[in-house]
C-alpha cells in the first residue's frame, strides 16, 4: 500500500496551477527545497505563486525535473539526447526557460541553458550579437565605435 | 474576453541582456578571445568583462581547464642555425589547436624587433609569454646588449622588464654574465600581477663543486619601488656544472631540472610569492 505521493501546487502567470511531485522539485530547484524545508509551505493550501513563469515555460520545467528525477540512472548519451530534444526551442522559449530555471534556482537546467547560448552566440559578429539581443543603444560614442570597427574589422 | 498582458514583455533575449546578473552568467561561459570580441558589443558590456571581479570569476572558473589553445613556432634560424629566433611576425606562427578557431594573426604584429635582433621566447606561463631580445649592437651602442618583455598574446598586450643589467651588482658576477631570465604569473591570485625573476651565475670559486646563484625579482605591480628590480633573499646553490635554463613555474616556485654530468641531474626550486 505505500503512502501517497505528495504533491505541491504551481501556479503560473496565468494563475493556472500545476500539481507536481514535491520530490521532484524539491530535487531540482533550491528555492522550492528551501521553502519545503523551513515550513513555510503549506500542504493544505499553499500554492507557489511564480508571477514571471508562464504556463508554457512552467510545463517545460516540470517536465524537465519529472524527467531528470525518474531517468537520473539512464546512461549520459540517452540523457543528453533528452536533453537535446528538449532545448530545441526557439529563441524566446530558450529565454522564457532561463529566466524560469534562474528564479527557481535549478542548476543543473540552468547550465544546460547556459551552455546552450553560449554555443549559439561563441562564433557570431558584433553586429549578429546586437541583434540577437536587440541591442539598439551600444553606448559607445560614434568616435569610439568607427575607430573599434576601423582597428577590429573583423569583429564586426 | 480579456487577454492577460503578460508573456511577451518579460522574458525576450533583451530582458537577459537588461538582466546583469544573467548576462554575467553568460559572458562567464565564454572564452577569453571570444570575450575580447564582445568588449566592442557595447560600453556595458565591455564596462562587465573588463571588471576585475569579472576577471577573477572568470579565471576561477576556467582554471581547471589545462587546455592548450595554441603554440607557437619561431621559424627564424641564427647563423650557426642551432637556435630558433623571430625577428619580425613572420617568423613566429600561432598554431591553433582549438577547431574552427579563427585563423588568429601574430600576437607580435604590434612589436617592432629590428631586423638583426633575434627575439626568443623564454617561458610560458598560464597564458603569458616572457620573450628575450638579444641587440645587434654594432653602431647601436646606446641600446642594451638584451631586453625582455612580457606578452599577453590573447590581448597582444606588451611590456618591457627594466634593464636588469643596471640593477646589477658589480661585485657580484663576472665581466659579462648570463642572466638566466624566469617568470611566475599566477591568475588564480591577480589576474593582473607577474613576477619576474632573473638568475646569474657569482663569481666562480676555483675547484669548488658548488655553484652560487644570485637572483633578484621584478614585481609588475610592486607597490614600494615600481618598476625595479630588488634583491631576493638568500641566494641558490647548485652543483657546478648546473645550468638554470628553461625554468617552469607551478605551485608556487620556479622549478628547473639540469644535468650535472652526462649520467645526473639534479632539481633546483625557488620560491616566488606573486
Amino acid at each position: 500500500m505505500g503512502s501517497p505521493v505528495k504533491k505541491i501546487m504551481l501556479c503560473s502567470s496565468e494563475k493556472e496551477i500545476f500539481s507536481v511531485e514535491e520530490q521532484v522539485m524539491v530535487q531540482h530547484s533550491v528555492i522550492i527545497n528551501n521553502m519545503i524545508e523551513d515550513g513555510s509551505y503549506n500542504h493544505e493550501e499553499s500554492k507557489i505563486p511564480l508571477d514571471c513563469v508562464d504556463s508554457k515555460t512552467l510545463k517545460k520545467v516540470i517536465d524537465y525535473c519529472t524527467h531528470h528525477t525518474h531517468h537520473h540512472n539512464d546512461n549520459q548519451e540517452d540523457l543528453e539526447a533528452w536533453d537535446a530534444q528538449f532545448l530545441n526551442v526557439d529563441s524566446n522559449g530558450l529565454y522564457d526557460l532561463l529566466m524560469a530555471a534562474n528564479y527557481l534556482e535549478i542548476r543543473n537546467l540552468l547550465d544546460l541553458i547556459y551552455g546552450t547560448i553560449k554555443n549559439m552566440i561563441k562564433g557570431k559578429k558584433i553586429d549578429e550579437i546586437r541583434r540577437i539581443f536587440n541591442i539598439k543603444d551600444h553606448g559607445f560614442t560614434p568616435e569610439e565605435e568607427e575607430q573599434n570597427r576601423k582597428e577590429y574589422p573583423h569583429f564586426y | 474576453m480579456s487577454r492577460i498582458k503578460v508573456s511577451k514583455s518579460p522574458s525576450s533575449p533583451e530582458k537577459i541582456e537588461e538582466n546583469e546578473d544573467l548576462l554575467t552568467e553568460i559572458l562567464l561561459h565564454l572564452g577569453a578571445k571570444t570575450l575580447i570580441r564582445f568588449k566592442c558589443v557595447s560600453k556595458r558590456w565591455s564596462t562587465i568583462i573588463s571588471s576585475p571581479y569579472f576577471c577573477h570569476r572568470h579565471v576561477f572558473r576556467h582554471a581547471n581547464i589545462t587546455k592548450v589553445s595554441s603554440i607557437f613556432l619561431e621559424s627564424g634560424e641564427d647563423d650557426d642555425n642551432k637556435n630558433r629566433y623571430f625577428n619580425n611576425h613572420n617568423d613566429i606562427k600561432p598554431l591553433s589547436l582549438e577547431n574552427g578557431s579563427h585563423g588568429s594573426s601574430s600576437p607580435f604584429d604590434s612589436i617592432e624587433i629590428h631586423p638583426k635582433d633575434l627575439a626568443y621566447i623564454v617561458q610560458s606561463c598560464n597564458g603569458l609569454l616572457l620573450c628575450r631580445i638579444l641587440h645587434h649592437h654594432k653602431n647601436r651602442a646606446f641600446l642594451p646588449i638584451e631586453s625582455f618583455f612580457v606578452c599577453n598574446p590573447t590581448t597582444e598586450c606588451f611590456n618591457f622588464l627594466p634593464d636588469p643589467y643596471k640593477a646589477l651588482d658589480a661585485d657580484s658576477h663576472e665581466s659579462s654574465p648570463w642572466l638566466y631570465m624566469n617568470f611566475a604569473f599566477d591568475p588564480s591570485t591577480s589576474s593582473s600581477a607577474y613576477v619576474a625573476i632573473c638568475v646569474w651565475k657569482f663569481k666562480a670559486v676555483k675547484n669548488s663543486s658548488r655553484s652560487r646563484f644570485e637572483t633578484m625579482v621584478y614585481s609588475s605591480t610592486d607597490e614600494a619601488e615600481p618598476g625595479s628590480w630588488r634583491p631576493c633573499g638568500s641566494p641558490l646553490m647548485a652543483p657546478a656544472k648546473f645550468e638554470l635554463h628553461n625554468g617552469v613555474y607551478f605551485n608556487g616556485s620556479v622549478h628547473w631540472i639540469g644535468f650535472v654530468d652526462p649520467d645526473s641531474y639534479a632539481k633546483m626550486s625557488l620560491h616566488v610569492a606573486t
